[in-house]
């Protein structure tokens, strides 16, 4: 089910009121079995695969806290290959056997193995990770085991963040499905006010971007160098919005419902260095990464050559996690490059803004951080939306010529387009350096407040995307 | 905040928001709905003059093939009828049908022509029929077609801004004669002139028999046909050529020569004339013939026509 789907707009409404009506102690079912049915609208079959991995885990947790030493270890490689596995299966398997058979083939043999024809499980990546930060804070000790299998099970479907995160963590949620939430109007109204806000980034600014891009992304060859530029930048909006889009409604259902999910973005595309980027981009994911692989690596307790490497294999499997070709695999090595760079050449380039005189004005300072940042990003993003390697090298070419005309397409759905990333980036502005001025969604005249969401409902009906029938007719 | 003041407070507020959105849906609906139907150019004026204006006595239906391949000058020269192409770029059988079947409920033309495309009767979304959403209050032939795009689209167009979604901006410019040349149609022909000039294509995925059709579509097209019969209208179904190699016969031209047969409707197919494939030149792409082309099918349509004047005479 579609978060900006009318049958999700019925789903959320039904859940919430009955779960404000029905006693504490049965809120937890009503939750779990709509999560239940959230998931099975894709795929019904695959929560075979979902419960196969709750009780893996569910019993892991429990004899994680019951043994101690070797035997305790077991039962946590036991829960991460059951979960590693699965996403290995569902994940890999076919990217790994492809590459297989191209190995094989440049020494004259042929790969007998066959691929699966299987679709992903929806949400495989991000729920598979949710339930093995548990298994693994329960054996550092920093969790009790779960006992209430339906509590468990759903901590990893609880359905606003299932199918795309924030990937939480057992402490911060866990917890919550005990507290007893009544009904807020301040609570409520901000988790209406973020769905709202999350449903226009998706709407009329991510799923219009993705109209240009796709178009540019798909044809590589048919376009100019400043059409691969304009596009790169569209797609740096687009999944901004689209997953952040996906984050607010997330965060802001659960925040109705009376639920704390942890904030996943925060303005990436403000950062002043990459470091700070993975910092305000995909928080849930990069501080998953940061807690179970890089301290497990050493993280930056180690020499500088193994903590450079920490680094870098942090991100490349960060990376891989993103989707099954090699395009994302030096999206990630990319990022961990940048990073890896930016620490090595940290003197040089504080020396270099003072030689220049840049850090005396601190504000100009900013804006050129803040404009490399993003150039870096978007330069990585060529690599996460190509198809293929060859199409990413072929738009990095005519981006070098910068050839040719730009190509408009629809110049309405181009308007479109520039429209929305202009509502977007001033309200992101006002959020980033102006947090204390006048609000428009929190406006004290509630007049202000309401004609401010009827804007955005207009603004959605009118100029957002709202079905497939959106396109670029693309004529020879 | 006690629980039952919050809920009070609540739906209060709620009560209110949904007010302002009414207000402003309806105010900025009405507008929208005021200046979509007062353009003068472009393509939804063309949509507008086929759907709710038009009463020539000669009809073209289809996709961007049809606005490309039938020259007015042509028909009109010969025939001695009015004309009105009402083709659409990006849009297929529904649509044309849709736009048909509206036509007809209003008058009784002397001719039509529906140009069909390998592939036609092919399986896919209903979404773009969004286009006919500004119709679907006025006419009641548009509404079928518009309910297919999901099961909540009545509930939808309860919202006076929807049918308008993503034309503000061609409603905007259209009203006003910026760019006014470059929209500018004849009787809705749309010709072409750039040449083809790289080797021709081979057709490998057209849908064989072995193929599922799309019964909503093979339906329309059957009903619009039956329509024309029952009206006696006459109706020449039209395969016009491609720059194309096709390796398989195509089961949604097998399908439409069914349908024609049954119903004693005319059915002429282009779609693989080896003379076409011999004259790049008269190609603007592999799908579209350049205004040359289209003068030189023209004709040969009109050939058809002649040659069968029985056949037209229901």
């Amino acid at each position: 089910m579609l978060f900006n789907s009318i049958h999700f707009a019925f789903f959320f409404i039904l859940v919430t009121g009955l779960y404000f009506i029905l006693p504490q102690k049965y809120r937890w079912a009503l939750l779990l079995l709509s999560s239940c049915y959230f998931y099975m609208i894709f795929i019904p079959v695959y929560i075979l695969i979902l419960f196969f991995t709750i009780i893996i885990d569910y019993f892991a947790g429990i004899y994680l806290e019951r043994f101690q030493g070797k035997n305790k270890k077991v039962f946590l490689i036991a829960s991460l290959i059951a979960n590693i596995g699965v996403l290995a299966v569902f994940k890999y398997y076919n990217f790994l056997n492809d590459n297989l058979t191209s190995l094989l083939h440049q020494f004259n043999y042929t790969n007998e193995i066959p691929s699966l024809a299987i679709i992903l499980p929806i949400g495989l990546s991000f729920h598979t990770f949710q339930a093995m930060s548990y298994t693994i804070e329960v054996y550092r000790g920093n969790q009790k085991a779960e006992h209430h299998f339906g509590i468990y099970a759903l901590y990893v479907m609880f359905y606003p963040q299932l199918v795309a995160g924030p990937i939480e963590r057992p402490q911060n949620l866990l917890h919550q499905f005990y507290e007893k939430h009544e009904f807020e109007y301040d609570r409520v109204s901000q988790g209406l006010k973020e769905m709202l806000w999350g449903l226009f980034k998706k709407i009329v600014v991510a799923d219009r971007l993705a109209i240009y891009v796709d178009a540019v992304y798909n044809n590589p060859a048919e376009h100019s160098g400043i059409s691969a530029i304009v596009a790169t930048i569209f797609f740096a909006f687009q999944i901004y919005c689209d997953f952040s889009g996906y984050s607010d409604i997330a965060i802001g259902a659960a925040r109705v419902m009376g639920f704390k999910l942890m904030t996943n973005f925060n303005r990436p595309y403000f950062s002043r260095n990459i470091a700070e980027f993975w910092k305000r981009w995909h928080i849930s994911l990069s501080t998953w990464f940061r807690d179970y692989l890089y301290i497990s690596l050493g993280g930056n307790r180690v020499g500088k050559n193994r903590w450079y490497f920490n680094l870098f294999i942090v991100f490349l499997i960060s990376g891989l996690w993103h989707g099954a070709n090699w395009t994302f695999v030096i999206w990630g090595a990319l990022n961990g490059f940048y990073l890896v760079f930016a620490i090595l050449s940290d003197k040089p380039r504080t020396y270099l803004a003072q030689l220049i005189g840049i850090s005396a004005r601190p504000r100009l300072h900013r804006f050129f951080q803040i404009g490399i940042t993003f150039f870096l990003a978007c330069f990585a993003w060529i690599f996460f939306r190509a198809a293929s390697l060859d199409d990413a090298l072929t738009l990095i070419n005519q981006m070098a010529h910068l050839n040719g005309p730009l190509y408009i397409g629809d110049p309405s759905a181009f308007l479109y387009a520039l429209v929305g990333i202009a509502i977007l980036m001033m309200v992101d502005f006002k959020k980033e350096f102006y947090r204390g001025s006048l609000s428009f969604m929190n406006n004290p005249n509630r007049w202000v407040r309401y004609t401010c969401y009827a804007a955005l409902v207009l603004i959605i009906l009118s100029m957002g995307v709202l079905d497939g029938g959106q396109f670029i007719y693309f004529q020879f | 905040m006690k629980k039952n003041q919050a809920y009070r407070l609540f739906f209060r507020s709620l009560l209110l928001v949904l007010l302002v959105v009414f207000l402003g849906d309806l105010t900025l609906g009405t507008l929208l709905r005021h200046f979509y139907f007062k353009q003068r150019s472009g393509d939804n004026y063309r949509m507008i003059q086929a759907v709710k204006h038009t009463s020539a006595d000669l009809l073209i239906l289809g996709s961007s093939r049809s606005t490309r391949h039938y020259r007015p000058d042509v028909f009109c020269d010969s025939l001695h009828m009015s004309y009105y192409n009402t083709g659409k770029d990006g849009q297929d059988i529904l649509y044309a049908t849709a736009v048909g079947q509206c036509i007809v409920s209003r008058y009784r033309p002397k001719l039509m022509i529906l140009d069909i495309r390998r592939g036609e009767f092919r399986n896919g979304s209903y979404d773009r029929l969004s286009k006919l959403l500004p119709f679907y209050r006025d006419c009641p032939a548009v509404r079928p077609y518009i309910e297919l795009r999901g099961p909540y689209e009545k509930l939808k167009l309860l919202s006076a801004v929807y049918p308008f979604n993503s034309e503000f901006f061609a409603i905007l410019v259209t009203n006003t004669s910026f760019n006014e040349e470059k929209r500018k149609d004849d009787r809705g022909y749309l010709p072409l002139h750039k040449e083809w000039n790289k080797p021709i294509r081979v057709e490998k995925n057209l849908l064989t028999t072995d193929d599922p059709l799309d019964p909503v579509r093979v339906e329309a097209f059957r009903n619009f046909v039956t329509s024309c019969r029952s009206l006696r209208i006459p109706l020449i179904v039209v395969a016009s050529p491609y720059y194309s190699l096709a390796l398989n016969p195509d089961s949604s031209l097998i399908t439409a020569a069914d349908i024609c047969r049954k119903n004693q409707t005319l059915f002429i197919d282009f779609s693989s004339e080896e003379e076409y494939r011999q004259h790049p030149e008269w190609f603007q792409d592999v799908q579209h013939l350049n205004h040359t082309g289209a003068f030189i099918f023209s004709n040969e349509v009109l050939s058809a026509v002649r040659k069968n004047k029985s056949m037209l005479k229901h």
